[in-house]
């Protein structure tokens, strides 16, 4: 399977979880990935390189303002450039109005929100650079239901669903051919979300998601198979928001 | 291993535009293509370029689709993946709407997903093993955005848009793995317009007002639809259904032209 031939990606809360499925999934379809993470992912990096893959893992805290150039430039000069983008590091915090202390809310749209802006703001030149390219946001089905307890996390990938659009306009319009769109996962099993998550008995397809069939969609969007579709919402929720 | 690999799919408006592109795309991918049509000869001939069979349908005739699906049933003993794509542009502006045509719209667009999904979807959940499936109805961003000049095409794509979630969500809340997603797309070079291209002068117009919505800056390319209808037919998909997924440059989610 080639459909990423060529191509490099940087994928960010890439040591576990959705992350680590996610730069399997672009090194299988040939793709070069930086994997970058706050833990450490020197082991999922090491297997794919043992796989044959072109693999490199590196510290990051996407929230970190300074943290994104050195990383990006690392990853340019080791595999020749930057097409892909995927923004997946994020964090959930339950609170509600009441109990919601502002500081947390805004460790949360750190991670969440200004780390993805920081990422695209800094991935820009390099996708300019080679033509084109393709960021990928991580948000979730929590866009379009709520819960008391997703106050922060909820409006964090709301405003983060957005954001991208508004990245995905102004790229079209300057004629960059870089392409923005959003994920929007349910309840795949992750150390975030467990495994048996209460939601599970609500969802229609009465299962959770697996980490690989997340994956498949990363790639789709990731490849020119998807060259006409920017500033969308990918849902991948088991049917949980349509009824 | 190709990504439509030993799936029997089905293609309903394969003669032309969108359709065509999807018989072509889902055949190099593996998948053993049927499709159905008003329009016999670009029928064979499209089914001749690439080994896909041709089936003569009328979408909104509920005979016509049973004849269909038994074939298939016959030939192959199951249905993996329908496209409900025949569709066709709409009734102009309200107060010019005649009756007949407004209903042959609602036949065609609305009550021809209707019997596809009806007759597709009890063949699906005939497969052997076990109901599976994957059900891709064409909506269009029109479905979501409205178009001022034809409240006709924009009620069907609606229609078209909660009868997925609806069929999607009924078959999964039964137990049965049949997927059902709508694909939205935006403009794209088709012969669709072809009615609306009535002078080199009109159809330049045309093709800049479109322009004019899509942030990318060009129509699409009926291959560009056909590789979402690809992902939504393959397993890649699994965990999507009553979803909406849009292929449109960007064009709903941005006020045209800024
Ligand atoms: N699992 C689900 O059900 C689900 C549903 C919807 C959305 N999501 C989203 O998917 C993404 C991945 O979630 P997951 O389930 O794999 O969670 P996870 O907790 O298993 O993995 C998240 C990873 O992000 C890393 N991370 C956290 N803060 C970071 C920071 N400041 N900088 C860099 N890395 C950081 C973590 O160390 C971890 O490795 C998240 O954005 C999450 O919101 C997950
Ligand atoms: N082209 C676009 O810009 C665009 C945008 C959004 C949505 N769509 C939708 O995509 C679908 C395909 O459109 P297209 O652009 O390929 O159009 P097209 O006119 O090129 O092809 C439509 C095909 O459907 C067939 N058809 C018409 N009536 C039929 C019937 N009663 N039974 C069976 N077949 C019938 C036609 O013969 C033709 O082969 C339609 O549902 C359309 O509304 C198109």
């Amino acid at each position: 399977m080639t459909r990423l031939q060529g191509k490099v990606a940087v994928v960010t809360g890439a040591a576990r979880g959705l992350g680590a499925a996610i730069a399997t999934r672009l090194c299988e379809e040939g793709a070069a990935v930086m994997l970058t993470d706050i833990l450490d992912g020197e082991e999922t990096s090491q297997r794919l390189r043992d796989a044959g893959h072109q693999a490199a893992f590196t510290v990051m805290d996407v929230a970190k303002r300074d943290a994104w150039k050195p990383v990006l430039s690392d990853t340019a000069s080791r595999f020749g450039g930057i097409d892909i983008l995927v923004n997946n590091a994020g964090v959930y915090r339950p609170a509600t109005i009441e109990t919601i202390d502002l500081d947390d809310l805004i460790d949360v749209y750190g991670i969440n929100l200004f780390g993805p802006m920081l990422g695209m703001q800094a991935v820009i030149p390099y996708m300019r650079e080679r033509g084109g390219g393709s960021i990928i946001n991580i948000a979730s089905n929590a866009t379009d239901f709520i819960f008391p307890e997703t106050i922060s996390y909820g409006s964090s990938k709301a405003a983060l669903a957005n954001m991208t659009k508004a990245v995905a306009v102004h790229c079209g319009r300057q004629g960059y051919r870089i392409r923005a769109n959003s994920i929007h996962p349910g309840p795949h099993a992750t150390a975030m979300m467990g495994t048996d998550s209460p939601l599970v008995q609500r969802i229609p397809l009465g299962r959770m998601g697996t980490p690989e069939e997340l994956a498949a969609t990363v790639v789709y969007l990731a490849s020119d198979d998807a060259a006409f579709v920017t500033a969308t919402e990918l849902f991948v929720d088991g049917g949980l928001i349509a009824a | 291993m190709l990504r439509l690999e030993n799936k029997v799919c089905f293609i309903s408006g394969g003669a032309s535009g969108l359709g065509e592109a999807m018989v072509h795309r889902f055949s190099e991918e593996g998948g053993q293509v049927y499709f159905g049509d008003i329009d016999a000869v670009r029928g064979e001939a499209v089914a001749k370029e690439c080994g896909a069979i041709f089936l003569p349908l009328d979408v909104s005739d509920e005979e016509q689709w049973v004849a269909a699906i038994q074939r298939i049933e016959q030939d192959k003993g199951r249905l993996d993946v329908l496209v409900n794509n025949a569709g066709i542009l709409g009734t102009g502006p309200l107060e010019t709407i005649d009756i007949a045509s407004w209903n042959r719209l609602f036949a065609i667009n609305v009550t021809g997903v209707m019997l596809g999904c009806k007759h597709g979807g009890m063949l699906m959940q005939r497969n052997p093993g076990g109901a599976t499936g994957s059900i891709i109805n064409i909506s269009s961003n029109a479905g979501i955005l409205a178009t001022a000049s034809d409240c006709g095409y924009s009620a069907t794509k609606g229609a078209v848009r909660l009868m997925t979630k609806s069929i999607a969500i009924n078959f999964a809340r039964r137990g049965m793995s049949i997927r059902c997603n709508s694909l939205h797309p935006g403009p794209t070079d088709t012969p669709i317009f072809k009615p609306w291209r009535t002078s080199e002068k009109v159809s330049t117009q045309l093709d800049d007002t479109l322009r004019e919505m899509i942030p990318l800056g060009r129509l699409g390319q009926p291959r560009e639809i056909a590789n979402m209808a690809l992902y939504l037919a393959s397993d890649e998909s699994s965990f999507s259904t009553g979803s909406e997924f849009v292929v449109d440059g960007g064009g709903t989610s941005a006020l045209a032209g800024m």
